[in-house]
């Protein structure tokens, strides 16, 4: 846990987070709660969707995280109900919905690519579910209205979709989902085709509007860093196979594999073998030996192979003399990328280290080729289980 | 229906600027030169004649003279006809077509092709065939003892519609399966999720979004049935004569070259009104099929 501490992805999230528990009181009444049972998917001979089981609480933000063709768009298609299961069970609030035509689920669904009506303006778009739904006439408009507003596109009334910017076409098509309030939404990487900024800016506005109406969201991504900024609760998934299903705090600090390690950005990883020496926890590698505290090797035993992985951000540099110990390199590259420094560091025995620094800290000043100490905290090494 | 898709279909830009020729326009030459000499210059040829062979008073007989102007009326309302019957059946065609399994899809294609490609003299003698009296249909009739003579299948408006309708529906079932595979599959499914029952998603989203393909379609029959010779001349009765048998009549058995003409003229000018009229609405480019459907295109 506490190695995502000094991670800024993290922080995004803080000024909008209401604790989880006060927000699933509101979501038992507004969001559903979503089961999957052994949900299969088959293709001839290829498992697009092996026995995934997953419980989702009313009102939490779900994320499907999994490399392309890991079966994420599969999975939610059969929950909005568009492909049947070859096998298994999905319910929604305990009722068993995998016979349910689509039309009759309610869920909302946002696609990757807006699929607003082109024939119909903003406000007719965003009218037609009040109408499919046989809401009054008088009452329609005004809640299309609201819907609108609730995504700022007040002004937008009378443009047709080919008059607007991918980002707002996004947001009318957030504004059509959400108008009839359904409880549980489904989002196909709905940011997917915006720029890093408008996609960061929207994040934020979906999950303030998702907590605000209490929705159950199931948000499809293969953009690690969405995952971590929006969820409650990440689906890692790969071939089919749901890997690891958990809080991404979890899922940073303890990774089930090496693929999951993998999956949720940069990380340094040293396969070795697990050692106790002197009440003391180590990884032994070849070139280097990696402690970790007793409770990052729970569950694993003296003598197994697990992998050590150490995120960028705990990695700490400082100027050292060739005569030191411990783990020294030279500084290999320097990048920056925003408010951040990624520094490669290169060991004597060829091992390269990805470390990130904040530019704004008091950190000196590195420069290439220049002799450096690495060092970190045992409590920021966690172990998994090698692929 | 300020929004209805027709309207708002971008239209094909209609004005350009004189530009320096460039390189399509060179390529493009032979071909405009090979239209004018055997298209403009005949065309000038006939309109010239229609106005001096006896005089204009031509175009009057045309319009006054109740036995060319009923051919022209029954023109158009068989055209019409046609045209609504092969969107009629069409469309159901079209449908199945774009949003089939790959093999239905094939094979319903495969036909609609193989009926197209064959030529339409063929296609007219195999209705004749078929509709006859001692043809298929009344053999079978007669066979099962149903009816006890022949009933008249040919030489009537029947077989004309029915002759027309088979040999100009390809051009329907085209322009429409072209804007229904155009519809993105998730604009249909969005709809299912909003609450739209698959009647719902039809009538409100995948007919609304295939209308300029059905008007396409539409115009292109119209348009081609306006001119239609050999079918009607075969298949219908004395009585069904259309304007371009008229047309043929003048010239071969009146020996009136100059009425032939004028009547001849004047159904340039329908199929140009009709033409005018269309590209008001829809863009010339998807009469004629050269531009894209535009579907689910937001962009
Ligand atoms: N209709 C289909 N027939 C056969 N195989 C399919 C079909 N649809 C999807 N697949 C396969 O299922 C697998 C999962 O596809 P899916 O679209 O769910 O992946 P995804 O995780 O959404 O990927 P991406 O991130 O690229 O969108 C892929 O290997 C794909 O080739
Ligand atoms: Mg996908």
């Amino acid at each position: 846990m506490t190695a995502t501490q000094e991670n800024p992805m993290r922080a995004t999230t803080r000024t909008i987070d209401m604790p989880l528990a006060e927000r699933k009181e509101r979501g038992r009444a507004k969001g559903a709660a979503l089961r999957l049972e052994a949900v299969r998917k088959v293709y001839g001979d290829n498992i697009v969707a092996n026995d995934v089981t997953l419980d989702i609480e009313p009102g939490e933000f779900v994320t499907l995280l999994g490399a392309s063709g890991s079966g994420k768009t599969t999975l939610l298609r059969m929950i909005a109900g568009f492909l049947e299961p070859t096998a298994g069970v999905i319910t929604i609030d305990g009722k068993d919905v995998t016979s349910v035509p689509v039309h009759k689920r309610k869920i909302g669904v946002v696609f990757q690519n807006y699929a607003l009506f082109p024939h119909m303006n903003v406000l007719k778009n965003v009218m037609f579910p009040l109408e499919m739904h046989k809401v009054p006439k008088v009452k329609r408009k005004e809640l299309a209205r609201d819907a609108l507003a609730a995504v700022k596109l007040e002004n937008f009334e009378d443009r047709m979709p080919s008059q607007l910017s991918g980002g707002q076409q996004q947001r009318v098509a957030l504004a059509r989902a959400i108008v009839m309030k359904p409880r549980l939404l489904l989002m196909d990487e709905p940011l997917g085709a915006l720029d890093r900024r408008l996609r960061e800016a929207m994040q934020l506005e979906i999950l303030k509007l998702s907590r605000e109406l209490g929705l159950t969201v199931i948000n499809v991504t293969h953009d690690q860093e969405e995952a971590f900024t929006m969820s409650d609760k990440i689906a890692l998934l790969a071939d089919g196979t749901l890997i690891q299903y958990d809080e991404p705090a979890a899922l940073y600090s303890a990774p089930v594999s090496e693929v999951a390690a993998e999956f949720l950005g940069e990380s340094n990883r040293f396969e070795g073998q697990l050692v106790h020496e002197q009440q003391r926890w180590f990884v032994r590698a070849d070139d280097i030996e990696v402690e970790l505290t007793a409770s990052a090797a729970d569950g694993f035993a003296e003598g197994d192979r697990v992998v050590a992985v150490i995120r960028p951000w705990s990695i700490s540099l400082s100027s050292a003399d060739s005569d030191e110990q411990g783990s020294v390199g030279t500084v290999s590259a320097l990048i920056y990328a925003g408010e951040s420094q990624k520094v490669l560091v290169e060991t004597p025995l060829g091992r390269e280290f990805i470390v990130r620094r904040s530019l704004d800290s008091a950190d000196e000043q590195l420069h290439e080729g220049q002799l450096v100490q690495l060092s970190w905290r045992p409590d920021h090494v966690v172990i998994t289980r090698p692929r | 229906m300020t929004s209805s898709p027709v309207v708002t279909a971008p239209a094909a830009p209609r004005r350009r600027r004189f530009e320096r020729p460039n390189f399509w326009t060179l390529a493009g030459l032979p071909g405009i030169v090979y239209l004018i000499a055997v298209f403009g210059i005949p065309l000038v040829f006939i309109v010239v004649r229609s106005l001096t062979d006896p005089s204009p008073a031509n175009y009057a007989a045309v319009v006054e003279d109740p036995l060319y102007s009923a051919s022209l009326w029954r023109t158009v309302q068989i055209a019409f006809l046609v045209t609504v019957l092969s969107l009629a059946i069409g469309y159901p065609l079209a449908y199945a077509m774009a949003r089939s399994g790959k093999r239905l899809a094939m094979v319903l294609g495969a036909a609609l092709l193989l009926s197209f490609w064959t030529s339409l003299l063929v296609r007219t003698f195999a209705w004749q065939v078929i509709l006859n009296n001692t043809g298929l249909v009344n053999q079978f009739l007669l066979g099962t003892g149903i009816i006890d003579e022949p009933i008249p299948l040919i030489r009537n408006l029947f077989a004309v519609l029915v002759g027309m309708v088979h040999i100009l529906i390809p051009y329907a079932v085209l322009a429409i399966y072209a804007s229904l595979r155009g519809i993105k599959p998730e604009v249909e499914q969005a709809a299912q999720s909003l609450g739209a029952s698959p009647w719902r998603v039809f009538t409100r989203v995948t007919l609304p979004l295939s209308l300029p393909g059905v008007a396409a379609g539409g115009i292109l029959v119209f348009v081609l049935s306006l001119g239609f010779y050999i079918t009607p001349a075969l298949l219908g009765g004395p009585g069904d004569i259309l304007i371009s048998q008229s047309v043929v009549l003048q010239v071969q058995q009146y020996l009136q070259p100059g009425m032939g003409a004028a009547m001849a003229v004047v159904l340039v000018a329908l199929v140009l009104l009709v033409f005018v009229i269309a590209t008001r609405f829809i863009g010339l480019g998807r009469i004629l099929g050269v531009t894209g459907a535009p579907g689910g295109e937001s962009r």
